[in-house]
This record gives C-alpha cells, structure tokens and sequence, in this order.
C-alpha cells in the first residue's frame, strides 16, 4: 500500500473526450517524488520534446507534489509542467491555494492533458468521474468571474484552476489562475497559453478520498515541535506578507530599480512595503492549505477600472516589477496593477518586465505613442501601466508586441531594444539582483526553466535567513564574490527541486527549514527510510532530467547567460555598488561539481549514477 | 551604572519594529548592554529579522558591548520571495 500518494494519474485526452487511469510504481515516486519531479520523467520519457509548444502534441501534466493535501507545513502546492510557447524549452509553473489538497482528494496524483478539444471546454473531475463541460459562456470571462461562475453552477466544493483572457488570447507570459480575488497563479513559462491553444477553460476538481498516512503519532510529533519555529522564524512574512521584504532587499542592493539600471529607491520602497499596505489599505489574511505562516494578504483597490473592490495583494516579486522596476511609487496603482494581472491571467513576472521594458524603449524614442495606443509610457505613470497590462492581455497595438515576451519584443522593435530585454533563455528575470548575491548569477544561468529566482534562493543563505549549516554546508560567502558559490548553487538548486517534487512551498527557507527536516516528515508519512544522501540525491535527479530535456532541445553553455545589463553594468549606488558577478568562473566550477561536460552538458557517468537509463541511451545524440 | 549615548540605525523594513517606526534612534542606556540587548528590549527587532550589524562603520557582533557615542547600523535579513 502507497502512503502519501496514490500511485496513479489520469489521461484525459481532449481531441475524444475519454480518459484513463495509468499506474507507476513505488520506485518512480521514491525516485522522483511527485510534482514537477515525476512530471519530469513522464515529459522527457513519453512524449515528443520535438513537438510545437502550441499543438496538440504538447501535453500539459498538473501533479500535485508527493506531500500534497497532508498536514505537512505548507503542502498544498501543485505544478503545471509542459513545453513553454515563451522559451520553447522546459516549462514549469507552481502553483499553492487549495487546488493541489483538491486534486490529490480525487484519488490521483495528477492529471495528464492530451490533444486539443474542437470547442471551447471545461473539465469536472469528482473523484474518478471526469466530465467535459462546453464554455462558451465562460470563454471572455475573467478569472475572478470564470471561477465564481464555475463554482455557482458546480458546486462550492469544486476547487478551480482557470485561464483569464491572456490564455485565451495565446499570450505567451499568460498563467493559471486559482482561488478567484484570493489569486494564486501558476505564473511562469506561459502556461496559461498552452491551455488557450488546447480551447480549455478551466479544470475544477474536487474529492473525497482521505490520504493515508504511514506514522501518523510521530507526524504529529514532528509538526508539534517544528510549526511554533516556524512560525516565529517567518513572523513577517505572516504579518505583512513577502512585500514586507521590499525596503530590506532595496537595504541590501538587491533590489531592481528602473528595468535594472539605478542602485538605490529607499523613499520609494518605503512607499510601496507590505507595511505601508498594511497601514493605510488592508483588509484580511490569508493563507494556502496546511500553511502555518498565512503569507496571504487581502487589500483596497483604490483606482483603476476596478476601483471599490476588494482583491490580493501583491507579494514581493510583483511589488519590485511594478514598483521598482517602473518608478511607480504609488502603492494603488501597484495593487491595481497586480489584481488586472490576476483578472486577466498574466504572469506578474514578467508582465512587469515587459512593461519596465517598453518604458524604456518609449522614454528613447523606440516607441512613439502612437504605437503605445496613446499611453504616455513614461516611468512612474500608473493609468498609463493599467492600460499596458490590458493592452498586452488582448493583444492590442503594442501590447501584442510584449505579450509575445521581452525576448521577441526585442526582435521586433530593433535597435537597442535588446539592452532593454532583461531574460535569460527567452524568460523575464525575477526581481533578485544577481549582483547583490553572485550566487543567484549561476541559479538565473543555468535555471531550467530560464531566470527564475525559485530554483535557487541562494540569496536567502548569503544574506543569513537560512544557516548553510542546514544544507551541510559550512563555507561563510562573500555575497560580492565568487568562492563556493557554485557549491551553494547546486546545493539549493537540489533542495528546491526536492520541495517542489513534494508539494511544499519554498517560503520554508524563511522558517530555517532545511532538508533534514523535511527528510524527516517525508519518511513518517511515507514510511520510507531516505537518509540526507537519498534525499539530495532524487533533487539531482530532478535538476538533472530537466537539464537533459533541454540539452536535447539544444541548450548548452551558450545560453546559460546572463542579460548584458546585469553583468557588465555595475550599480552605481547602494550595498551592491560596483559588484559584478564572475560568471565564467563560478559556471566552470559548477559544471565540474555537477557532472557535467566544460559546454554543460550532463556526461554519462553522470546520468547512470542517478539512474536516468533513457537519458543515458541518448546522451550520445545531444 | 553610568549610562551611554548610542545611535543606532535601522535598515530597511527594520524601522517598523521600532518605537514611532523611525530609522535612526539616539538612546540614552545603561551601560554594560551589548547591542543585541538593545535591539531586542529597546527597538524591539526580532533576531530573526536581523541580517548582520557594523559597530562604528565595521562589521561587528550583536553580542558587542556599547560605548559611549557608539554607531550601529543593522542591515535586514533578505526577505522577500
């Protein structure tokens, strides 16, 4: 008997509408947890990487992670894991809320979606009955509205994860939305796109099956002990959410100000904290299934098309991307900008990269205001940012230019656009300087899904938040040099794939949370008997397999790469002035501790290691 | 015990944890206190907020004892996400 998961997905095939349940064994989830871990081997072994990503060849898998839906400390996450229509390689989005607890309820770990439905479609899944739904009435709808409509009509114990107009309009940084006005959002990759294309609204589910549980007396020992820590190691991530970071990351240099070219914004960053929010326009906590830190925050919306209601607030990444990133230092047009994300579908991310982005182009003349639809695209102006964010969601003048992603967007405006386009493999960088902690330069390089701040999280270790000594390590870190960072990268590379694999949120850094700890309630809930090795050994995997999706897509050395901007232009002002980040020597040095060949390639000693047999028989083809 | 003047500075999202939210904070304190007291019982700065201090422009402990007309400035944790 399996505990902690079910040992089954489903495949739900659109082009016919049926469906059926597939098996895998014991070994793959000990091997590759569940998440974005087993969807990585059922991606890489089963279907075409060759295939476009917006075709009915390219599946769309949503696993809930291993621990998913337990009592276990934030274990409510669930990844969405395709072919990216942004960067046309590895595509991965995770996502908290109730969704992932309302999956795993159904009795399968996840959902593999197939082909692409004629008509626009919604899909029921209650327990193991799976229904197709026409949405023509919900296709133009909002996500806020899409899910209360779904809800209304199914059910309030449906748990639903929805495309806005963005998905449906192909944008390619459109996300997954959950939760209606309390968002939670599969952001990145363009996810959200992939569904559009397969004409698929929606997917609510809901269940009744009860997860078992392999030691529940020491489970509860274990939590018993570790949530009172957590909770006072993350207290201001409870009280004023992750936007409560802003002023010390702006302390600390880390902050991006102006698309990345200025150094220090303390009077503005004081304006747009999750303090000053919590001062003058909360409403309410929130927080994620079996969260004991409740991150979640619930704000006025004071200007914009939706002004008098009430909506989430946004969290740290979005306040820097258009905050920050922008030069607005108006806290409402910043909440107005993050809900009009939220409504529409759009991956904040990125859509406040592009925005900082065609900023600059209008501010050098690259975009008249003409092409702007006549928005004043000057830093700092708010209506003109909410008329962007609409213009990129339906496409429209040149919103349909940065709706195709900063990468594109560069191509097609020309000149020096391209200094503008802050990415690295096509994908909009998170809003950590990799600057100010040189060990985020190797995470944002060799990040499989592009620059992605999640894959990593170095800058939690350099700046002190969580000791090195939990990962085993025990070197201190020059945050401006390049000494052992390679090893810190790959150490976190590896555990942030563990807990993504296994559902758990990644804000458990801020708790002190290392991988002996959730070592510990993986083997009481599995009845497993991973040790430290075992453990850092299924995240190399992990990080492994992904690589080597890419690699046979052509990824190599030459795209694991900074933007110019972030390597040979130094910050003039502020903690991290003058600090650049030694690349080439920090990724030799990685490539080396990996296992990999000097142009960053896998070798096969290192794949047989971590068992990857079907990558093994064809490292000799990349 | 003869009492010290200290200034003290908050970084970043340091200053809402203190008295009147305030960044910069010249105290009147007894002496024998070592700047991790002071963080704690008088500015109110959880430990865990706390990314590393300089004692008069170096980088320093919280577990230094004050002297007169003593500067700290205390850099945040990293937060975010």
């Amino acid at each position: 008997m399996a505990y902690g998961y079910w040992g089954k997905i489903l495949e739900i095939n659109l082009d016919d509408q049926t469906f059926r349940e597939k098996s895998y064994p014991e070994e793959d989830y000990k091997s590759f947890f569940g998440g974005s871990g087993l969807a990585s081997k059922i991606l890489y072994d089963e279907y075409d990487h060759l295939a476009a990503p917006l075709s009915a060849e390219n599946p769309m898998i949503f696993m809930a992670g291993l621990l998913t839906g337990t009592t276990v400390p934030t274990a409510c996450k669930a990844s969405v894991v395709t072919k990216s229509p942004l960067t046309g390689i590895w595509a991965e989005a995770t996502v908290g809320g109730f969704w992932g607890k309302e999956l795993k309820k159904t009795g399968y770990d996840g959902f593999v979606i197939k082909g692409c439905s004629a008509e626009k479609t919604m899909i029921t899944i209650e327990d193991d009955q799976v229904r197709f739904c026409n949405a023509d009435d919900l296709w133009g709808l909002d996500t806020y509205e899409t899910e209360k409509r779904i809800r209304q009509e199914q059910g309030e114990k449906f748990e639903v994860a929805c495309i806005g107009p963005a998905g449906e309009n192909l944008v390619s940084i459109a996300g997954i939305a959950i939760g209606g006005e309390k968002t939670r959002m599969a952001g990145r990759c363009g996810v959200g796109a992939v569904m559009g294309f397969k004409n698929l609204k929606a997917i609510a589910v809901t269940g009744t099956r009860k997860i078992p549980i392999f030691n529940k007396e020491k489970l509860a020992a274990l939590l018993k002990e570790h949530i009172p820590e957590i909770r006072k190691n993350a207290k201001g991530l409870t009280d004023f959410g992750s936007a409560g970071g802003v002023q010390g990351v702006e302390a600390n240099g880390d902050l991006p100000i102006r698309n990345w070219t200025l150094g220090s914004w303390e009077e503005g960053a004081a304006k747009i904290c999750g303090q000053a929010m919590v001062q003058e326009i909360f409403k309410g906590h929130y927080a994620c299934s079996a969260c004991p830190i409740r991150c979640g925050k619930e704000v006025d919306i004071r200007v914009g098309p939706h002004q008098g209601t009430v909506a989430n607030s946004p969290q740290y990444e979005t306040c820097a991307a258009f905050g920050s990133n922008i030069l607005n230092d108006d806290m409402d047009y910043l909440c107005a900008a993050n809900d009009l994300c939220n409504r529409f579908g759009l991956d904040t991310i990125c859509a406040g990269n592009a925005v900082a982005m065609a900023m600059e182009c209008f501010e050098n003349g690259l975009i008249s205001r003409d092409d702007a639809g006549g928005l004043d695209l000057r830093w700092g102006n708010g209506e003109a940012v909410l008329g962007l964010i609409e213009m990129i969601a339906y496409r429209r003048d040149i919103g349909a230019v940065f709706a195709q992603g900063v990468e594109k967007a560069a191509e097609l405006i020309g000149g020096l656009a391209k200094e503008y386009a802050i990415h690295t493999k096509g994908l909009s960088y998170a809003l950590h300087d990799p600057r100010a902690f040189t060990s985020m330069a190797v995470i944002y390089a060799t990040g499989n899904r592009g620059a992605c701040h999640l894959e990593g999280l170095t800058f939690f270790v350099e700046s002190g938040v969580m000791p090195s000594a939990a990962l085993g390590l025990h070197h201190q870190y020059d945050r401006h040099g390049h000494l052992h960072k390679a090893e810190l990268a790959l150490t976190m590379q590896n555990y942030m794939e563990t807990l993504n694999a296994l559902g758990l949120c990644k804000f458990l850094v801020r708790g002190k949370v290392g991988p002996g700890i959730v070592g510990e309630w993986l083997n009481a809930v599995t009845g497993w008997d991973l040790d430290a090795g075992d453990f850092n050994q299924v995240g190399e995997r992990l990080y492994n397999q992904k690589r080597l999706y890419n690699c046979r897509l052509g990824i190599s050395r030459k795209d694991d790469v900074l933007p110019p901007r972030l390597m040979v232009h130094d910050r003039k002002t502020g903690a991290a002035a003058g600090s650049l980040p030694h690349l080439g020597k920090m990724l030799s040095d990685y490539y080396e501790l990996r296992g990999w060949s000097p142009e960053g390639i896998p070798e096969k000693e290192t794949i047989e290691a971590l068992g990857l047999w079907r990558c093994a028989a064809e490292r000799g083809t990349i | 015990m003869e009492e010290i003047n200290v200034k003290f500075t908050l970084l970043g999202q340091l200053m809402w944890y203190s008295p009147g939210h305030q960044k910069h904070h010249q105290l009147q304190i007894g002496g024998d206190r070592t700047v991790g007291e002071v963080l704690e019982l008088e500015l109110h700065v959880p430990t865990a907020e706390i990314g590393f201090v300089k004692l008069n422009g170096f980088l320093g402990s919280v577990d230094e004892r004050l002297s007169d007309g003593d500067q700290v400035d205390v850099m945040p944790v990293v937060a975010g996400g």
